[in-house]
């Protein structure tokens, strides 16, 4: 387990407190020249030098000089990163004067309500000169929050004295942050009767120990150190090492997906291997091919129209025009009649008229002679429609 | 860069097995399927599916076909129908052949008629209504005159099934 180091920083000094892996942690002081960022990481730079710390993890706590508090009223808490980021940024944008230039981080766990704001750059340049000397940076937090998390205040408004100045926070009775406001003292203002007159309620609760008056605010802040400061995570600009909420079930899921995965990968071999199909074997392939062959051939030759042939050649020829003789072969397509009418005409209206049944086709004269009574016998062949040739020597049978 | 680090940070290591692990169980059977997908080009398919389906259409459609031992029952209601047409059909010759796959047999009947027009027509629509299973082979009818009645062969083919 890597040592933790805590550095702290008000709007007067940064404070480190450390061992250095050796003996008993201890505070490092250095105060703040100009006030700005640069001065910071440069103090920072200053004190880490100094203590030359070994593989560690470590916390940084703003002050509210650096980092501000804003409590927001979320339309919904299920709402989505974006939608929380955008909602961020608007109520943001009507306090801080250029919004971009800071991190805004909202609560995903304990207090929801809770925001806060802190200085882009100097985010990144703690990162920067933590990890340049093998730090993990694990935790930044608003001195306030990590000092409600360790006293635990509900329904009350809590007080940060840091110097010149203090926040306040109004909790209900869940220990929900509702309102913060954070702003510089006047002149020997009392901080906590200041915060008991700010009418949010009767009670106010100072965060912190007393003691210690000689020390700068950021090392009375130690006493506030939290073993876990898990409510606030959400803020944190570097998160924590636990996973959140909704971690757990992208965690979750990533197991059920695992979980499916694995079942599907020994599963399907195991099934499609456990069962094989048997093959259909080569004789029974060409039976069956043979039998298709014979039945299509059967069926072909059944739908022949052969009873409508015989009713149109037999019924339905025109008045004064008789059959003498009628052959009809499918296997060949064709049809050869003999007709006993008065004359052509009466030939070519028995012609148009089977014709126009639509089971002949190609129909014509190809002889005639005279009987003793002068009557015509004329020879009409032709064609036969609606009959598939092929199914004759397909349904012929086979040789026994 | 940054947004990936801290996503990486927030999974944490266990996050990150599992991602790994799923990650190569997906590859693994992506994988598996493709060279299932492989084989399959290279080895001939299976033609087993077709087949039994192919077999099941053929015992239905078997189904429809009298069975080969009511052919004498067939071939006596076929002349009934021409004793009720009053069609004269004088003699007869049968012929049985198997069909290719020997799941039908074909009776080849030849049959010598006399009769007036309307007696073969007649005759006709008997067999579509009571023999569906009656296929023309050929027929040959001759008269002297549209007075007299026709005279002549008929051949029919009978299909029969030949399984149970």
């Amino acid at each position: 387990m890597s040592e933790r180091l805590l550095i702290t920083i008000d709007g007067s000094h940064v404070g480190v407190l450390g061992g250095g892996g050796r003996g008993t942690p201890r505070w490092r002081f250095e105060p703040l020249v100009g006030g700005n960022i640069d001065s910071v990481l440069d103090a920072v730079a200053t004190l880490l030098d100094a203590l030359q710390p070994g593989p560690a993890t470590a916390i940084v706590w703003l002050g509210s000089a650096w980092a501000r508090l804003l409590c927001l009223d979320w339309p919904d808490s299920a709402l989505g990163r974006d939608e929380r980021t955008a909602l961020l940024l608007h109520h943001w944008s009507a306090v801080l004067p250029d919004v971009a230039a800071w991190q805004l981080r909202a609560a995903e766990r304990g207090a929801q309500r809770l925001s806060a704001a802190v200085p882009g750059a100097l985010v990144d340049g703690l990162q920067h000169a933590l990890t340049q000397r093998g730090l993990r940076p694990a935790s930044l937090l608003p001195a306030i929050c990590g000092a409600l998390a360790a006293a635990d205040v509900r329904d009350a408004t809590a007080l940060l004295d840091e110097g010149d100045r203090a926040t306040l926070l109004r909790l209900d009775a869940r220990g929900e942050p509702l309102a913060a406001i954070s702003r510089r003292k006047r002149d020997g203002e009392e901080a906590l009767r200041w915060a008991t007159e700010a009418g949010w309620n009767g009670r106010a609760a100072r965060l912190g120990a007393a003691a210690g008056a000689d020390l700068p605010p950021c090392a009375r802040w130690t006493a506030m150190v939290p073993a876990a400061n898990e409510r606030f995570i959400g803020l944190d600009a570097w998160a924590s090492e636990r996973p959140r909420r909704r971690d757990w079930l992208w965690l979750g899921s990533g197991a059920a997906a695992l979980a499916m995965a694995g079942a599907a990968t020994v599963l399907l071999p195991a099934a499609t291997d456990s069962a094989p199909a048997p093959r259909i074997s080569e004789s029974r392939m060409a039976l069956v091919a043979q039998q298709t062959r014979a039945l299509n051939g059967v069926t072909s030759r059944l739908e022949t129209p052969w009873q409508a042939w015989l009713r149109d050649c037999l019924l339905e020829l025109p008045a004064e025009s008789g059959v003498l003789q009628l052959d009809i072969d499918p296997q060949q397509r064709r049809i050869k009649l003999v007709l006993d009418t008065a004359d052509f005409a009466a030939v070519e209206a028995v012609i148009a008229r089977l014709e126009a049944s639509g089971h002949f086709a190609g129909l014509r004269s190809t002889g005639h002679d005279r009987d003793s009574a002068g009557r015509l016998r004329a020879v009409v062949e032709g064609g036969l429609l609606g009959v598939d040739a092929e199914a004759f020597s397909t349904a012929a049978g086979v040789a026994p | 860069m940054t947004g990936l680090r801290f996503e990486l940070h927030r999974l944490g290591w266990l996050g990150v097995a599992l991602c790994l692990m799923a990650g190569l169980m997906v590859a693994g059977l992506v994988a598996s399927h493709l060279e299932a997908r492989r084989l399959a080009t290279v080895a001939p398919d299976d033609p087993t599916a077709a087949y039994a389906a192919r077999e099941r259409e053929i015992a239905t459609l078997l189904a429809h076909f009298p069975a080969a031992d009511s052919r004498e029952r067939q071939v006596a209601d076929l002349l009934d129908a021409a004793t009720a047409s009053r069609l004269e059909v004088v003699g007869g010759r049968y012929r049985q052949t198997p069909l290719e796959g020997r799941v039908l047999s074909r009776i080849e009947m030849t049959l010598p008629v006399a009769g007036d027009r309307l007696a073969v027509l007649r005759w006709v629509d008997a067999l579509a209504a009571q023999l569906p299973a009656l296929s023309l082979s050929r027929i040959s009818l001759n008269r002297a005159a549209v007075s007299e009645p026709f005279s002549g062969d008929v051949r029919l083919d009978l299909f029969l099934r030949d399984v149970p």
